[in-house]
């Protein structure tokens, strides 16, 4: 009796012990889900519907049209409450003179960010459209099916006639959700495959193996990168591509480029009027120069980390999709990982621009100042005087190699923060060339028997005023000079 | 106990419970414990693991697989200490 009475206890507490095991656990709360209001269809671009999906997303996506607060960023102005438009090449004189021969060199305003590229491209002098309808792949989500469909004539055509091509309701619509993510599950997907995929390809990188923190740099990178047109014998635009052919994920660097660019004259896009030359051109490698190694990179961080901050609404986390300089949002993206106040943090950034505007300053004006010694090289060889061969062709290749680093850091948006030590390096090489080919050409000037003056006037007017259709005139105000004062003494 | 133990279930959280304790005992009292504690791949699945259980629904929309603790680096130990006062 005793013995069963001491089995049924025993049968008892190990069942009571069971049931205190499980019962929590079966009776928990099923894991929370997210409430799916609608089905968004394969390859629909119109963001209303997304935005039934994604509201918090949706919402602040929306505020990308609205400005931004004025006098947050000393160096980017673009599209702040003021409704200012800054023109680049009065913000940077030296520019004008290196530009002048196409688009570039008339009309280069702050950008307006995301919402407004479209209008910002209609608004723009035409010469900065001639490239033809290629100019749309970053500025339309339209562009990806009319490359598809339309293949080289999509690159070729005028821009006028490919734009007609897009929904009237959409013809103004800039990036858009079907951008980045995938419409089955919100999920982050490369949709130019035609330009970042195939770069991706050529750097052996497989997308299906990234992770969700690689894409939230890589989806950026399939338009905040320099890009090349290849021309055909008739000056037509035939392509599309990014030179990252002989780089690695991570270390895209300016040397890389300079020699894809070079290696091709297809590639060379436009004539620079004061030399004469056929270039290539650089335009906004911010991917490139944050990724290569820097700072942030390497801790890690995401190109979505800083201008997508994670905020709350309810009890939910969400990235911010009112994407914009940390610099105008007070740096509230900065302190979600430093601990120093606004304050401190901004005082850091703008050291950094300013230290890096000081150098891109000397390095433009060295590299224009070659400019208009190769253009008093010809004028003298115009004039039946010998240029010393060996030297002018020296000349001219350090020439090129200052231009791209001058111009790879000047196109860059983010006056050296995306990886300051690497922007310094760039533009001390840059500005080494340049004064390299300086020496070679005052040389080769003298042994002519061309007397150069110690200060080479540059004849800034001459190139930015009066430019274009609208007759832009240089505003002297608007300047960006030399935060150390240094390129006085030059 | 919170952060650093499984908390899934009650089996799992008394084995590392243990495992952990005696690791630590061991160490200890063998004068063993390294002036640079670093956490072990395991620790840091478990932290994560915890992070979430509490802050299920805040993550709910975001990268998950990514450390909490890469950007809220003031939770760690050792940075803790990290704070401007000004």
């Amino acid at each position: 009796m005793a013995l069963r009475k001491k089995g049924t206890l025993f049968i008892v507490t190990v069942a009571l012990a069971l049931a205190y095991l499980v019962i929590p656990y079966g009776c928990a709360p099923g894991k929370p889900e997210m409430v799916k209001t609608v089905a968004i269809p394969d390859n629909e671009i119109d963001p209303e519907l997304w935005g039934k999906a994604y509201p918090e997303e949706f919402e602040t996506w929306k505020k990308t049209n609205e400005p931004e607060p004025a006098g947050k960023s000393k160096y980017k102005r673009g599209f702040d409450a003021d409704h200012l438009t800054y023109d680049k090449l009065a913000e940077f004189p030296y520019m004008a003179l290196l530009f002048n021969g196409w688009g570039f060199g008339v009309e280069y305003n702050e950008p307006k960010g995301h919402s407004r590229m479209l209008r910002d491209q209609l608004e723009v002098d035409a010469s900065r459209l001639k490239a033809g309808a290629v100019c749309l792949s970053c500025k339309t989500p339209y562009s990806v099916q009319l490359q598809k469909q339309l293949g080289e004539d999509y690159y070729k055509k005028p821009y006028k006639e490919i734009i007609a091509m897009i929904p009237e309701k959409n013809r103004e619509l800039g990036v858009a959700c079907i951008d980045c993510h995938d419409n089955k599950d919100m999920g982050l997907k490369i949709s130019r495959g035609f330009t970042l995929g195939a770069a991706l390809d050529a750097m052996k990188v497989d997308q299906k193996t990234m992770t969700r923190q690689e894409k939230r740099s890589a989806v950026c990178a399939q338009c905040h990168v320099t890009y090349n047109i290849p021309k055909n014998k008739e000056m037509q635009s035939v392509g599309l591509f990014f030179p990252w052919q002989g780089s690695k994920w991570g270390a895209i660097t300016v040397e890389n480029i300079i020699k894809v660019i070079r290696s091709d004259d297809s590639y060379r896009e436009w004539k620079q009027n004061v030399t004469g030359y056929k270039m290539g051109f650089i335009r906004h490698p911010e991917f490139e120069l944050f990724s290569n190694k820097s700072t942030h990179w390497k801790a890690g961080a995401a190109c979505a980390d800083c201008h997508m901050p994670y905020t709350k609404q309810g009890v939910k986390k969400f990235s911010d999709h009112r994407v914009m300089s940390p610099l105008k949002n007070d740096m509230k993206a900065c302190m979600q990982c430093h601990t120093e106040t606004a304050a401190w943090l901004k005082e850091q950034v703008t050291t950094i621009q300013d230290r890096t505007a000081s150098m891109q300053i000397r390095a433009g004006y060295a590299t224009a100042t070659v400019a208009k010694l190769i253009e008093t090289a010809h004028k003298a060889q115009a004039e039946g005087k010998v240029i010393d061969k060996a030297l002018y062709d020296k000349a001219r290749d350090y020439y090129e190699e200052a231009f791209y680093r001058s111009l790879f850091i000047g196109a860059e948006n983010s006056m050296g923060f995306h990886n300051p030590t690497e922007a310094m390096r760039v533009l001390g090489d840059s500005t080494a060339f340049a004064s390299k080919a300086e020496g070679y050409l005052r040389q080769a000037l003298s042994k002519a028997g061309v007397d150069v003056p110690i200060k080479v006037d540059l004849e800034l007017a001459k190139y930015l005023d009066a430019r274009g259709d609208k007759k832009l005139m240089w505003d002297k105000a608007v300047e960006f000079k030399d935060p150390h004062g240094v390129q006085d003494m030059f | 106990m919170d952060c650093h133990l499984p908390n899934e279930n009650m089996p799992e959280h008394y084995v590392w419970k243990s495992i952990d304790g005696m690791k630590d005992l061991v160490l200890f009292n063998a004068g063993r414990v390294p002036d640079d504690i670093r956490i072990t791949e395991h620790g840091r699945k478990i932290v994560q693991a915890n992070c979430i259980r509490c802050h299920e629904s805040t993550v709910e929309m975001i990268n998950q697989e990514r450390s909490c603790t890469d950007c809220h680096r003031r939770i760690m130990h050792k940075r803790s200490g990290g704070i401007e006062t000004q």
